[in-house]
């Protein structure tokens, strides 16, 4: 629209421009993301909004207007799912899970942290999203305990079964920071 | 009394703190509750990071856990909020909805393994604050300690309440009363009740974020004066334990607080000396005072 | 056969016309047409002109529902001549045209309707009046404001009434405010002419400490019973206090809220009517120096508890409303000394309160030098089953925030609400009012409050939601905005007199637009909060409006009845009076020979005893088996035939 190069600052609410895939995956989850009133209690539960970001009412709100910049922000990846929002909203609505609907959508999207793609690939290869070490085998001993605990650790073949199953992640579109 | 438990492990506690592994393994030897191994158990997996990123594959991923523990045709124990969280939560939902049931059973018999979610998950802190009690554990206790200590919850093991509902998760009592029978003072601090910061991620990809959050956490406790923080769960305890060195090198804090699980100091209160206070990252020369008998 | 539009309403979702053609080629049809407003003078016109030309003996409508409409055209046709019960009422809007956007099928089921009701209109049986005597008198049950509104109004028109109170006084919680908005008067200056005029009134008898305890009867003349515990000191006591100084006993007194004390032996406050002292049985330790002190013996330990027998025509429920208890709210630490509700406020304002009326952080004593105040406790909030806004707390916060600010100017006073309601004249000039005072408004909704581990202060955390940013607030106290609920003792209550409640716990209104102040049940009407919350101002106003209602029923004398009531045939009658085990009315007798017998009067016309009985002896009129066995048939008819069509 705009002949300069700068991009529009206004956001233009236009229909046909809203991400619906966002709206049909919280509905799908039940979660009614209209029903929000915007009063701020998740955003005043949030022990992370005080130091990230992240503002969960904000979320919620750009959510509803189907904003898909929200997938692409790290905002939604600043919450520790202590679910003080969730257990508080005056709505009912179960906030938390509205976040993990939206990272599980950001994820299909490949919006996933190097990090995070990391700790897949270490529960891919060992069975536990943190491994044993050498270190560890010995104070296992030391304690009388086996060396290796009985879990995935032990089993090569099923680990890789789970591996083929589980966890695909998509491609990477762009590391979320 | 049950019979015994499936001792789920998870990651954490059998690959970082084993002590606390080796003081559950005590205190459930001495309550006389049988242990059942759960052989190709795995990780829970994670609530914050592997459901963040497939929730119908974490839920797949934990059902496998859940079967293994239905198998043993025991309960499912862990000493984790995380664990809790994931396992939990996930049982909660397959026993309360066939159609999920079904959907999670089809992919899951692909690797082997049939859910049937008729079963319990439960955490040490529910077996000890409230199956036994605090009245309950006084005939296996062979001393008390004298320790002013904070008492960290964690999230899971509360939240989300209308699924766990074991204590008001505002103004919780469950673990004070538990851990004042082992002699503890509890000490009531700023931000009792918040979150440690590792979860959901965030410890993982965005350490920095994370830190930020514990040190919220660890002035109010070194504002309370306590000797120790205890709480209930390897992952809390790894940031705690790991954080406070962090916290100490990147950011210029003086934190030297020892984390004690819930498992640990009861082991210790049941006689076992050796808790695993020397492997840990933070005050590895903390040794428990024993109280002297009034 | 007149089929209506009812605007849109109905034809806007099936074809009207072809229905009211389907009708013209029924039997016994004379005459069929449609209308875009029946209701409407040219449609009763229209109904009146068909009946003398084509000299109709029964008319049908299809419109609206019977409790809407079926009185005008049953008027119509009285006018010309027929018995209003020669009209049959056709629904085909409500039963219809409202719950279905499918034209086609709406379109059929009209008429499978209408061929109802034309088979039922053959068959309708001329039904008579009968006048009924009803008893001038009225029960008013609780007497806050619109207790006491509502007694006066009727006393003034002439009805007698009885006043039921369960406390001690009367005045309820307006008694127990400082301030009234909009304009910051004291309330007890603008209630207690109407008290007083309520007590000294010759046509309003006041029990108090009573509570109602049978309802028998119906409409213009029930019976109830009332039981009135004993209050231990007669009506002769001078009010001279002497009890109350000697009495040992002291304990916070429930109407101050906890903010002022009381003894065994009380008044809830100086101004209190009736002004006789009462005796609280529970925490008196019987040591009887009030009997020694008082100096005209009203002290009286063996007064007993008293039931008595009421002949009303009419009962008004005013029992008010309960404050929402904020200790639901775990995340709020209600238990807190320093966290108080605007209620224990308002007693904190008090004069007579242990604060003399200084607002001071209850734990300490201490000045606060910072308040903030939390709107929607308890309301808009779905977690607690409490969907509704009270629409009242945003305005009473707006004036404890001010007189806050009077009281202390250089204290800092929050406003944390989620929306600021203040509709209607004065009402958002107050909200402007209060911001030019310098109250600080935080657009949103706390998520928890912290007590401070060391000291007594509270920490208050909420998204300052305009600037999008979490705020910590530092507060002395804090004021929760509790909501308004249903008083919990409602249910028995509501039991006792046969009223649906809404699912919140209030009284369920007859219909929300035209009859808020009547209840489901003919005769008892609403007043005040018990319908739902409300402002004083909308409170008076309703309790005026149960007044006039009431008094509708009683002014006349009598009421007239419909008897289309049971009937019993004593050719089929086996004498088994199941039926009159079953009628809930108790409007079933025996005759002298043995065989059932109806009391029109009592009959509610519910047809319970026809299921009851064996032999199809006693029968509704205008709803006999034969009746409904032909509307059936009607309609059975009309889909096999369109089945057959198809």
């Amino acid at each position: 629209m705009s002949s300069s190069s700068f991009p529009n600052p206004v956001r233009v609410l236009r229909r046909g421009e809203r991400d619906e895939e966002i709206i049909k995956a919280l509905k799908n989850e039940g979660f009614d993301i209209n029903a929000c009133m915007q009063c701020g209690t998740c955003t005043a539960s949030c022990l992370s909004g005080r130091w990230t970001a992240l503002t969960v009412r904000k979320v919620m709100r750009k959510a509803a207007l189907g904003d898909s910049s929200v997938l692409e922000s790290s905002d939604i990846w600043m919450c520790t799912t202590c679910y003080n929002c969730y257990d508080r909203c005056p709505r009912d609505l179960k906030v938390t899970d509205a976040i993990i609907v939206l990272r599980n959508l950001a994820s299909a999207r490949g919006f996933i942290h190097k990090n995070h793609r990391k700790v897949v690939q270490i529960l891919a290869k060992t069975g536990h999203a943190v491994p044993i070490n050498d270190k560890i085998q010995q104070v296992r001993k030391e304690l009388g305990l086996p060396k290796i605990p009985p879990t995935l650790a032990k089993y090569p073949e099923e680990r890789e079964l789970l591996a083929k199953t589980l966890f695909q992640l998509a491609p990477e579109e762009g590391d979320e920071q | 009394m049950n019979t015994g438990y499936s001792f789920f492990l998870g990651c954490i506690m059998p690959n970082r703190y084993p002590a606390i592994e080796s003081a559950t393994r005590f205190v459930l030897e001495r309550l006389g509750i049988n242990v059942q191994e759960m052989e190709r158990a795995g990780c829970c997996p994670a609530p914050g990071v592997f459901r963040s990123f497939n929730k119908p594959d974490w839920m797949v991923a934990a059902a496998r856990n859940i079967a293994i523990a239905e198998a043993n045709g025991s309960p499912l124990l862990t000493v984790c909020n995380g664990c809790f969280g994931t396992l939990f939560d996930v049982n909660h939902a397959l026993k309360h909805d066939e159609e999920l049931r079904k959907k999670v059973n089809e992919k899951l018999e692909k690797l082997g393994y049939h859910v049937k979610a008729d079963g319990e998950v439960r955490h040490i802190a529910q077996v000890l604050g409230f199956d036994i009690g605090p009245s309950g554990i006084q005939q296996y206790l062979k001393r008390k300690v004298k320790l002013k200590a904070a008492i960290h919850y964690g999230c899971h093991f509360l939240r989300p309440f209308h699924l766990k509902q074991i204590d008001d998760p505002e103004d919780p009592r469950i673990l004070e009363d538990y851990f004042e029978a082992l002699g503890v003072e509890s000490l009531n601090y700023r931000g009792r009740l918040l979150c440690c910061g590792a979860g959901g991620g965030v410890k993982g990809a965005h350490a920095e974020e994370s830190m930020k959050m514990l040190l919220e956490k660890m002035e109010g406790i070194a504002e309370s004066g306590a000797e120790a923080i205890l709480d209930i769960c390897p992952f809390c305890h790894l940031q705690f334990d790991g954080g406070q060195k962090i916290l100490n090198e990147k950011y210029g804090t003086d934190f030297h607080i020892p984390v004690i699980h819930i498992s640990q100091l009861t082991a210790f209160c049941m006689g076992e000396n050796e808790i695993g206070m020397k492997y840990q990252v933070i005050a590895p020369e903390f040794r428990l005072e024993v109280r002297n008998p009034d | 056969m007149f089929v209506c539009h009812c605007g849109e309403n109905i034809a806007g979702k099936l074809d009207v016309e072809e229905v009211a053609e389907f009708a013209a080629g029924l039997p016994n049809v004379e005459f069929s047409t449609d209308n875009l407003f029946m209701c409407s003078k040219q449609g009763v016109e229209l109904l009146k002109e068909a009946v003398r030309r084509h000299k109709l003996n029964r008319t049908v409508v299809a419109s609206c529902s019977v409790e809407q409409h079926w009185p005008t055209f049953a008027r119509a046709v009285e006018e010309m001549g027929l018995n209003p019960h020669m009209h049959e009422q056709v629904n085909i809007r409500e039963w219809v045209s409202w719950v279905t956007n499918d034209w086609d099928n709406a379109t059929e089921k009209a008429k499978s309707a209408v061929a109802a009701g034309v088979k039922m209109a053959a068959l309708k049986e001329p039904i008579e009046t009968q006048k009924l005597d009803v008893v001038k008198k009225v029960m008013v049950i609780g007497a806050g404001v619109a207790g006491l509104r509502a007694a006066m109004d009727l006393a003034e028109l002439g009805i007698p009434v009885v006043l039921v109170e369960k406390e001690p006084s009367i005045g309820g919680h307006m008694t127990m405010l400082n301030k009234t908005f909009p304009t910051d008067e004291c309330p007890m200056c603008t209630l207690s002419p109407l008290l007083n005029g309520v007590a000294n009134h010759p046509d309003i008898e006041i029990l108090t400490l009573s509570e109602v305890s049978k309802v028998e009867g119906s409409v213009g003349n029930f019976v109830v019973e009332v039981t009135t515990k004993p209050r231990y000191v007669h009506d002769n006591c001078t009010s001279c206090g002497r009890c109350s100084e000697v009495c040992p006993v002291e304990f916070p007194n429930e109407w101050d809220m906890g903010f002022g004390m009381r003894k065994a032996i009380y008044k809830p406050y100086p101004q209190a009517i009736p002004s006789t002292f009462t005796r609280d049985k529970k925490h008196c330790i019987e040591c009887g120096l009030c009997e020694i002190v008082c100096p005209v013996q009203a002290v009286d330990f063996s007064m007993k508890k008293e039931k008595r027998e009421f002949n009303v025509g009419a009962i008004v429920v005013a029992t008010g409303y309960e404050q929402y208890d904020p200790v639901e709210i775990t995340a709020y630490h209600y238990d807190h000394p320093n966290i108080i509700t605007q209620l224990e406020l308002e007693r904190m304002l008090a004069p007579t309160t242990l604060t003399k009326g200084k607002i001071l952080r209850p734990s300490d004593g201490k000045v606060p030098e910072s308040v903030v105040i939390i709107q929607c406790v308890g309301s808009r909030n779905d977690q607690v089953g409490n969907a509704y806004c009270t629409g009242v707390c945003c305005m009473y916060a707006l004036k404890n925030a001010g007189i806050i600010k009077e009281h202390l100017p250089n204290t800092d006073v929050y406003i944390c609400y989620i929306d600021i309601r203040a509709p209607g004249l004065y009402y958002e000039e107050y909200y402007k009012k209060a911001q030019e005072k310098g109250i600080i408004f935080i657009r949103g909704r706390p998520s928890n409050i912290e007590p401070d581990p060391y000291e007594e202060k509270l920490t208050v955390f909420v998204e300052d939601t305009f600037t999008g940013e979490p705020v910590e607030i530092e507060a002395d106290m804090v004021i929760l905005s509790a909501g308004m609920i249903a008083p919990k003792g409602f249910g028995k209550l509501g039991g006792k007199l046969g009223l649906l409640r809404a699912k919140e716990g209030f009284a369920k209104e007859y219909h929300i637009k035209m009859g808020p102040m009547r209840s489901s049940r003919e005769g008892v009407l609403l007043a005040g909060t018990i319908q739902g919350p409300r402002d004083i101002t909308k409170t008076v106003a309703h309790a005026g409006a149960a007044a006039s209602a009431a008094a509708q029923i009683l002014v006349k004398g009598f009421l007239e009845k419909r008897l289309d009531t049971a009937i019993v045939d004593k050719d089929l009658c086996i004498k088994c009076l199941a039926c009159s085990t079953v009628c809930n009315p108790g409007a079933i007798d025996v005759d002298v020979d043995g065989y059932a017998f109806v009391n029109d009067t009592a009959c509610k016309s519910c047809g319970t005893c026809a299921g009851a009985c064996p032999t199809g002896a006693i029968q509704i009129r205008n709803f006999r088996d034969a009746q409904l066995k032909e509307e059936v048939i009607g309609l059975l008819e009309y889909n096999r035939l369109v089945g057959a069509a198809q």
